[in-house]
């Protein structure tokens, strides 16, 4: 995966090719528009980090540029401009995502896999939180390589969750997804596959967090 | 207007009504001066031809009889002086050498010499009244000697008194009535003249706190030209200042957040080296802990920077249970870690409140945090969302350790914090709602929940009035 990184800041262009290295990418560095202009003249690449602030001509420019030119490379801007509108603004021009700094580099390489896999044309079939996967092919929850071993009402709660992960599952949704399974759904019944979900998901980093009066959320907490 | 501003003539009122009033009064006193003395003649006059007439009537009766002078005083004489006032009249005739022929003894012989047909006035004492005195000098008929007897006629003042009075006061009445006339028409034609001032300063009152457009004096009064003319340049000066002033927080937000990005990939790249042992471990988690907190306060500090410059006027017209929704997601994990419960109680979701977007989700985002932050302890912490018949009420409680009342208004300024040692805590969390509260017209209250533990926080919104 070779990576364009648009960054007037050596410093933090540099940390950053470090760690895209690391992590298998090739990355050309560009530390101004004009010299982003001149690569995407040559070379393709398979996603842009691009920053907005740049000295001449500015990310914003760059980014008409080549979406004028019908470039749909994948555009993800990394910028300390965090304000609503701004991120509606470059959304609209063709980004595909913002991202604001400062920035985890967790964060940024999530977001730039799932550019790629978007690109590339292949939904993931897999779903994540943490260390908890679900492989919506296979039905199949693992942790760490390992699969783990649900009730049949367990799973359906779980993958109610998973969908949404970082974002609160009210009650009644994660009762409508068993009624399948069972006649009759209790709230109680539903703490329960909770409370057991809860024990044996705990390694993974994921957990279910409860909101009184709204429902749970399966989400990544950082020990 | 208060009674020092009147002595310095601070309003252009009193300095209107001064500089105008005061002079008319002035002449009006002058004139009324000169009117009292040309009274004072006018009456005399006419006491002092009513005398003479009166004389001249008597002494014209006086005539040579017996080798003596006889006389008979007609009444029309004492006729002339007949008026409501009952005054007292008095005569005497007598010979040039003093002897009275007829009349009052009282009136005393007069002693200067006096040319024949002439006569003199003055004023006396009569029986303990003052008397106004004519002397007449008057040859006696039949008489080659050259002969002559002084006729002496007095009245007291009664009328003469009555007459200038009524004089005076009728001009008076005059002067007072110019007075009045000019007074009311000061106060109508200043109250006139002043009120395009009023509409003006009403205009400018009703101006948005924020709102740096130019005036329009399309229809001020030209006198109101250069005022217009320097708030103008004022407003310009003050836009360029502002933008200054955003530019510089802008520049300082870019590099700031560009620095803490370097940093925060430092450490990734440390902590995915391979060699380590625990302290170096611990150290790098301890780092990012800190660069966490740094970004939490320089965000905080942007959101302290950019509510003023936030355009109230914008408003949107916002479903609030959404924002409370959003924000409630991206605080669970940290609740998760506090060991505290986040729910929600009441929660009406279909109230709007007409507030931007952004300026809602800080300030809740700021309030659902520092409930979190502050508890000090594993609790709960509950939302609900009502409303009342004019405002919609929003209220975040938490079981924790609570703000002494006494501390309750301390917390809300920037930088107060109750323990300076609290991890995660900036002080400036409720500053930030305290003051998006103020821009939203929001009224903010804290106190003591029922249960008797920990802070509620109380926000009521004015209902919006597009919806609701």
């Amino acid at each position: 995966m070779k990576l364009l990184l648009v960054e007037d800041n050596r410093e933090l262009s540099s940390w950053l090719t470090k760690l895209l290295i690391q992590s298998g990418y090739a990355v050309e560095q560009a530390f101004t528009g004009e010299e982003a202009s001149q690569f995407l003249l040559t070379q393709s690449y398979n996603a842009i980090l691009l920053d907005l602030m740049l000295p001449g001509i500015k990310g914003q420019t760059l980014l008409k540029q080549i979406r004028s030119k019908n470039n749909d490379v994948p555009v993800l801007i990394i910028s300390a401009q965090d304000k609503l509108q701004d991120i509606i603004e470059h959304l609209n021009l063709g980004a595909d995502d913002y991202l604001a700094k400062p920035f985890d580099i967790k964060e940024l390489e999530a977001r730039l896999r799932s550019l790629l896999r978007r690109a590339s044309g292949k939904t993931n079939p897999v779903l994540s939180c943490g260390a908890l996967h679900y492989d919506t092919n296979s039905k199949l929850f693992s942790c760490a390589g390992t699969v783990l071993a649900l009730t049949p009402r367990e799973h359906a709660v779980l993958e109610a969750l998973i969908r949404f992960p970082g974002k609160t599952v009210a009650k009644k949704d994660l009762v409508d997804s068993l009624f399948t399974l069972e006649d009759t759904v209790s709230v109680k019944a539903l703490e329960i596959y909770i409370v057991r979900l809860r024990k044996k998901i705990e390694n993974s980093g994921a957990k279910i967090i409860t909101l009184r009066g709204l429902g749970y959320m399966l989400t990544y907490v950082a020990e | 207007m208060s009674l020092n501003d009147l002595i310095r003539l601070r309003s252009l009122k009193s300095r209107l009504i001064v500089w105008v009033f005061m002079p008319i009064a002035l002449i009006v006193a002058v004139d009324l001066v000169g009117t009292y003395h040309s009274t004072e003649q006018i009456a005399t006059t006419i006491q002092q031809q009513l005398l003479h007439g009166s004389a001249k009537m008597i002494s014209e009766q006086l005539v040579f009889s017996d080798g003596g002078y006889e006389i008979s005083v007609p009444p029309a004489a004492f006729e002339l002086f007949e008026n409501k006032f009952q005054d007292h009249v008095y005569f005497s005739v007598r010979s040039k050498d003093g002897k009275l022929i007829a009349g009052d003894d009282e009136l005393a012989a007069y002693e200067e010499s006096l040319p024949i047909e002439e006569e003199r006035y003055f004023v006396a004492r009569l029986h303990g009244e003052v008397v106004r005195v004519i002397v007449f000098a008057h040859a006696l008929p039949d008489s080659s000697t050259g002969d002559y007897a002084i006729t002496q006629v007095a009245q007291t003042l009664l009328s003469h008194e009555n007459f200038r009075e009524g004089l005076f006061f009728s001009a008076i009445g005059r002067h007072l009535l110019l007075l009045a006339i000019t007074i009311a028409s000061l106060v109508i034609s200043l109250k006139w003249t002043l009120s395009p001032l009023k509409e003006f300063s009403r205009e400018l009152l009703q101006r948005q706190s924020g709102s740096l457009e130019k005036l329009d004096g399309y229809n001020a009064p030209s006198e109101l030209d250069p005022v217009i003319r320097a708030l103008n340049e004022y407003v310009e000066r003050l836009n360029r200042t502002l933008s200054s002033y955003e530019k510089f927080v802008a520049n300082t937000a870019h590099h700031l957040r560009t620095s803490f990005a370097i940093i925060a990939s430092q450490i990734n790249f440390a902590k995915r080296a391979k060699v380590h042992d625990q302290v170096q471990r611990e150290v790098l988690d301890a780092i990012q802990k800190t660069l966490g907190d740094c970004t939490k306060v320089i965000n905080q500090l942007l959101v302290l920077a950019s509510i003023e410059q936030q355009d109230a006027a914008s408003a949107d017209d916002v479903q609030i249970s959404e924002i409370i929704m959003a924000v409630i997601d991206e605080m669970a994990p940290l609740a998760y870690q506090k060991h505290i419960e986040l729910g929600i109680d009441v929660f009406d979701d279909s109230v709007r409140v007409a507030a931007p977007a952004r300026l809602l989700h800080e300030l809740i985002a700021n309030l659902i945090d520092n409930a979190i932050v502050h508890m000090g302890k594993a609790g709960e912490v509950v939302i609900s969302l009502r409303r009342q018949t004019d405002h919609v009420l929003l209220s975040v409680t938490d079981d924790g350790v609570g703000i002494p009342p006494a501390l309750q208004q301390k917390v809300l300024e920037r930088f107060f914090r109750i323990d300076e040692s609290r991890a995660g805590s900036s002080g400036l969390g409720l500053a930030i709602v305290k003051e998006i509260c103020d821009r939203l017209k929001a009224q903010l209250s804290l106190h003591t929940p029922a249960s008797g533990a920990g802070l509620q926080v109380d926000i009521r919104f004015p209902l919006s009035v597009k919806a609701n």
